[in-house]
């Protein structure tokens, strides 16, 4: 926690300066409310929040958890050969150029207001950095790494198992962080498009009730679960690379 | 004397490079090695010597030429000799033990017998106390001495050591080589040593060729 002190006194300094700017009367409270007031708003509407925290957080962690098996997957599937890899990467590419939001309706038109098409936008936010960083790190082994395994005669699983995969931890790990922070993002895009519940649906309903203070207190959670995610990510990845 | 354990035949090879230009490392290369031999290549950088030790251990195609091991010629020599790299190449995420038994993970022995081989590996040697340590506490030297066991382990009757001291100090250096000699007394083991070091290759070698 130690290393993380410096960010955390500039954090409280703009939460104090953002106070006092807003008690001093420079803008109307009503268009941006004080940090004491939204944490206020948080603390009595809680029990009505707290059902669409939960719904996010499970369409975030079930997008994610999905999104780790396929882009794992996917990065071993570049790796296996060269022809997979020059006829796949292009199509991630392009993939990642359709705008997900636009998406977002088809899907919703295809899969109802349920979870599922949720779950679907989080999985497109978070595949494409955890298969290119898994790849990438599978791609880096050390070519004398590469060397001894061929003098060893090992085989192409036993070379990935035993070498190649755990070599790539820490690039893998690095995606699996920046897609743990798409992740609630990704679930509140599909919340804004349509659904019957969700922190997404949530700011919606107080942006219309002009509670701007709910507004900030929904922003707040969103940014508290992504933080829990990564956080999951890095006791994860702290207990599976030793050194 | 007994017969031949390598025999390498009119040895070539060529790389082609970008330019479709190509580049010759090594041109008719001839060698006959004896069970129990220690025989050092030693020669100037670029001259070919790593590119030799890649093609007899089967990592590398040659252009030309045969190697017959134990009197067979082998077009398949991958698993076939224990190949030390001049850097140790120890994983980081696993322990001195489990380092030791990787070759041992590939020929798919069963893991109590491979850690019963290494403990008993590391006991001869007195480095028991590190089976349990990671690779980044070790110092350069005993790094080199786990991977030279680790190659021990996987196959100890062909060694191919390429310039395993020269990254080490001239002390450690020293002490290593006394300790090598001192391992493969015990093993009986054939082996190809590369190094730049006219001295080392008089201190360990039968025989020393220039490439």
């Amino acid at each position: 926690m130690k290393k993380y002190q410096s960010s955390f006194i500039l954090i409280i300094i703009l939460l104090l300066f953002w106070e006092i700017y807003v008690r001093a009367e420079f803008i109307n409270m009503r268009i941006l409310p004080p940090p004491s007031h939204i944490f206020e708003a948080l603390y009595s509407h809680w029990n009505s929040l707290f059902p669409h925290v939960f719904q996010t957080l499970l369409e975030a962690m079930m997008g994610f958890l999905i999104a780790v098996i396929l882009g794992f997957a996917l990065a071993v599937l570049l790796d296996i050969s060269p022809k997979i890899n020059k006829t796949i990467y292009p199509l991630l590419i392009i993939s990642q150029t359709v705008p997900i939001i636009a998406l977002a309706p088809l899907l919703l038109l295809w899969f109802g207001f349920g979870i599922l098409p949720k779950i679907i936008i989080v999985v497109l936010y978070c595949f494409f950095p955890i298969a290119i960083a898994g790849a990438d790190g599978l791609f880096q082994t050390k070519k004398q790494f590469m060397k001894l395994l061929k003098s060893m005669n090992a085989s192409y699983w036993q070379g990935l198992l035993l070498v190649r995969l755990p070599s790539s931890l820490p690039s893998f790990f690095s995606g699996l962080k920046i897609a743990a922070t798409y992740s609630v993002a990704g679930a509140i895009v599909g919340e804004f498009v349509g659904a019957y519940q969700g922190l997404g649906v949530y700011m919606q309903q107080a942006a219309n009730s002009y509670s701007i203070d709910l507004v900030f207190a929904s922003i707040f959670l969103t940014i508290i679960l992504s933080f829990l995610i990564l956080f999951g990510v890095t006791i994860v990845e702290k207990r599976i690379i030793r050194s | 004397m007994s017969a031949p354990k390598l025999i390498i035949k009119n040895l070539s090879k060529n790389y082609l490079l970008s330019n479709k230009k190509t580049v010759t490392a090594l041109k008719n290369f001839n060698l006959k090695v004896f069970p129990g031999e220690f025989v050092s290549i030693i020669g100037p950088s670029g001259c070919g010597k790593t590119t030799l030790f890649n093609i007899i251990a089967g990592v590398e195609e040659q252009t030309f030429g045969t190697i017959s091991l134990d009197g067979n010629i082998e077009n398949s020599r991958q698993g076939k000799f224990g190949y030390m790299f001049q850097n140790p190449l120890l994983l980081p995420w696993r322990t001195i033990k489990e380092n030791l038994i990787l070759g041992l993970d590939i020929k798919k022995v069963s893991k109590e017998i491979a850690f019963k081989k290494a403990f008993s590996l590391l006991k001869e040697f007195n480095l028991e106390k590190y089976e349990d340590q990671y690779p980044s506490v070790l110092s350069g030297g005993m790094k080199q001495k786990v991977s030279l066991l680790r190659t021990l382990l996987f196959n100890d009757s062909f060694l191919l050591l390429d310039e395993p001291f020269g990254a080490l100090d001239q002390i450690t250096r020293q002490s290593l080589q006394l300790w090598l000699k001192q391992v493969l007394k015990k093993f009986m083991t054939t082996t190809l040593f590369i190094t730049h070091d006219i001295r080392e290759a008089k201190l360990l070698s039968d025989r020393i060729i220039k490439l």
